[in-house]
């Protein structure tokens, strides 16, 4: 497996600000689309931005395609068409316009391209920027993405605001082109249904570090969730506890590959455990379980502080 | 290029659309007001020197008449397009871009940032620097008509507001509102920072080109004929040659002070001679020029460096 996005001891903090990543190491393998998930303040912005070379890290480094996206920023752009989580479009052009600026900009922009994904989407050309839906602007930002035939799209976030179809839509076009061209697609989203058909990785991000790094499969195949009344708290497996919405509390279980948990001794135990997790319910076991952990690490007494 | 020029055009064709207009009406307002007052024929009459004729009164009020009634408000406008430049079409350039998150997009898909400024910004200083220098051109004729008599291109009425500095003023505003809006990446703070600094600037650059302007300037009668010269200072002149102002006269003579019939010393005046005017309008170009070119060139690293936003 080659890593296309890496991420290497990477901590970024603003000024006068909690660290928004710290110690983050993750590599993202060439040829998937993999979503990057956790909720609001997890860094995930942060750290796509990082690679396309907006936000320079306070420890560690980033790398895109092999390189350092802070010292060769323009070959960092060559190579990641980028999505922005709110579309950023100029309200004063048109689509076609749009497509003429990044010919401007960027030499072998492929504009027939851009304008086949467009108008595949039944976006007019000529229709002006502010006219257009949040949907068909991500589409168009997304256009101009593929329109850069970079071998790497980073997508902050694009599926936010869009309508169920938008999104259905924005997640078709994607996965065509990326599947068709062997690209490589980083994803950060909240909307995990969408994640499932689309991705085919899965990386948790929760108070600045990863929680998780699995193939979507695996991360359906190894997570089960019981009832959180019939599961002792601190037994080996144990992910998080999280409520759902009818006043149950579930608990994310780790298992193996046939759904085995582990005894209470750490052993497998004889039969499966609770029922298989959803993808949504693997996220949000682990981001419980990173909440938590962040919660214990906060209580804990800082040596020469009298608590 | 030319599309990435008209795309430019396109993004600011608003503030085009109204400051070229703006522009256009200050030019034909300084060509008609200027022909009017060259109509009035009064230039024989503000040639003479000794005697005046009555038929000369009249015309002189009508001229000057005319000239704070039409020529004032046309040449306020005019001093005012420097920084109406300035900051509605330098502040955008960049800080509109970033405030609403097109740099992101714009960012993302230029490698070279500089290359990307560059195709923003040039277009939109050369369309400041030629409407500012046609408006200067414009106040220019407008000078010439209300000051009959004088060799505009050798005097320094008006000096600052019209001619070729009118354009530098407009080029320093327009790169200092630009280099601003980098650094803050918002509008509107951009605007109001702007025309403060800017006008201060403007003031703080003048004043020194004064000082500097002081050390060249010569000294005249101040009964003779000075027309056209830029006037600096005025001394009175002691009988030993000393030259001194009104404070340093009452300390060294008080009772001159005292006289109902004013000092008794004749004065002289210090002015740098109207036909050095080109010469001196040049320098304080190319000064100007230096220091709008020092911000452009920031404002290029700034982009190079800073966050999209």
């Amino acid at each position: 497996m080659t890593a296309v996005l890496e991420a290497h001891g990477y901590g970024k903090r603003y000024r006068g600000r909690p660290w928004a990543l710290r110690g983050l190491d993750l590599a993202v393998p060439e040829g998937s689309i993999t979503a990057l998930v956790g909720p609001n303040g997890s860094g995930k912005s942060t750290l796509i931005r990082g690679w396309i070379g907006f936000e320079p890290p306070t420890e560690g480094r980033l790398s895109i395609a092999g390189i350092d996206p802070q010292r060769h920023r323009k070959t960092a752009v060559m190579r990641s068409g980028y999505v922005p989580q709110q579309p950023a479009l100029y309200r004063e052009l048109t689509v076609a316009e749009h497509i003429e600026l990044a010919i401007t900009f960027r030499a072998g922009f492929d504009a027939d391209l851009a304008r086949q994904y467009v108008e595949r989407l039944g976006i007019p050309l000529a229709a002006q920027a502010n006219q257009l839906s949040g949907g068909e602007q991500a589409q168009v930002g997304l256009a101009l993405a593929l329109g850069t035939r970079a071998r790497i799209l980073l997508l902050d976030e694009p599926l936010a605001s869009l309508d169920p179809l938008a999104r259905r839509e924005f997640l078709h076009v994607l996965v065509t082109a990326v599947r068709g061209e062997g690209h490589t697609a980083l994803l950060s989203s909240h909307v995990i249904t969408d994640i499932e058909q689309a991705c085919d990785r899965l990386v948790v991000l929760g108070r600045g570090r990863t929680l998780l790094d699995l193939s979507v499969a695996d991360a359906l195949a190894h997570h089960r969730v019981v009832e959180a009344a019939s599961w002792e708290p601190g037994r080996p497996g144990t992910v998080g506890t999280f409520p759902t919405t009818t006043d149950e509390r579930l608990t994310l279980v780790r298992v193996g590959p046939n759904g085995e948990g582990r005894g209470a001794s750490g052993g497998p135990a004889a039969t499966p455990v609770g029922r298989p997790a959803t993808l949504e319910e693997v996220v949000i076991g682990h981001l419980a379980a990173g909440r938590r952990r962040g919660q214990l690490e906060a209580d804990e007494p800082v040596p020469g502080v009298a608590s | 290029m030319a599309e990435s020029i008209r795309l430019t055009f396109r993004l600011h064709r608003f503030e085009l659309l109204i400051l070229g207009g703006f522009t256009a009406l200050i030019v034909l307002a300084a060509l008609v007001v200027a022909g009017r007052l060259d109509g009035l024929g009064y230039g024989p009459c503000a040639r003479l020197t000794d005697t005046y004729p009555p038929s000369c009164e009249a015309i002189a009020q009508r001229f000057y008449a005319m000239d704070s009634r039409e020529a004032t408000p046309v040449l306020t406008l005019a001093a005012i397009l420097p920084y109406a430049f300035g900051l509605f079409l330098g502040a955008p350039i960049v800080a509109r871009e970033i405030e609403r998150g097109t740099t992101r997009l714009a960012w993302s898909i230029a490698p070279s940032r500089l290359r990307w400024y560059i195709l923003r910004t040039a277009p939109i200083v050369v369309v400041v620097v030629l409407l500012a220098f046609v408006a200067g051109i414009a106040a220019d004729r407008l000078f010439a008509a209300r000051s009959p008599g004088v060799d505009i291109s050798n005097a320094f009425d008006g000096y600052g507001y019209r001619g070729v500095l009118l354009a530098v003023q407009a080029l320093v505003i327009t790169a200092g509102a630009l280099g601003l809006g980098t650094v803050i990446g918002r509008l509107l703070p951009t605007i109001i920072l702007g025309l403060v600094i800017g006008a201060l600037g403007i003031t703080f650059v003048g004043k020194l080109h004064e000082q500097y302007t002081r050390r060249e300037a010569v000294i005249v009668a101040s009964d003779s004929e000075i027309r056209g010269a830029r006037y600096i200072d005025q001394f009175f002149k002691l009988p030993d040659g000393r030259l001194v102002g009104w404070n340093e006269l009452a300390e060294i003579d008080p009772a001159a002070m005292e006289s109902e019939m004013g000092p008794q010393y004749p004065m002289v005046s210090l002015v740098v001679p109207g036909e050095r005017y080109r010469e001196v309008e040049a320098r304080e170009a190319v000064v100007l020029t230096g220091i709008a070119a020092v911000m452009l060139i920031g404002a290029g690293v700034i982009v190079q460096r800073r966050r999209p936003g």
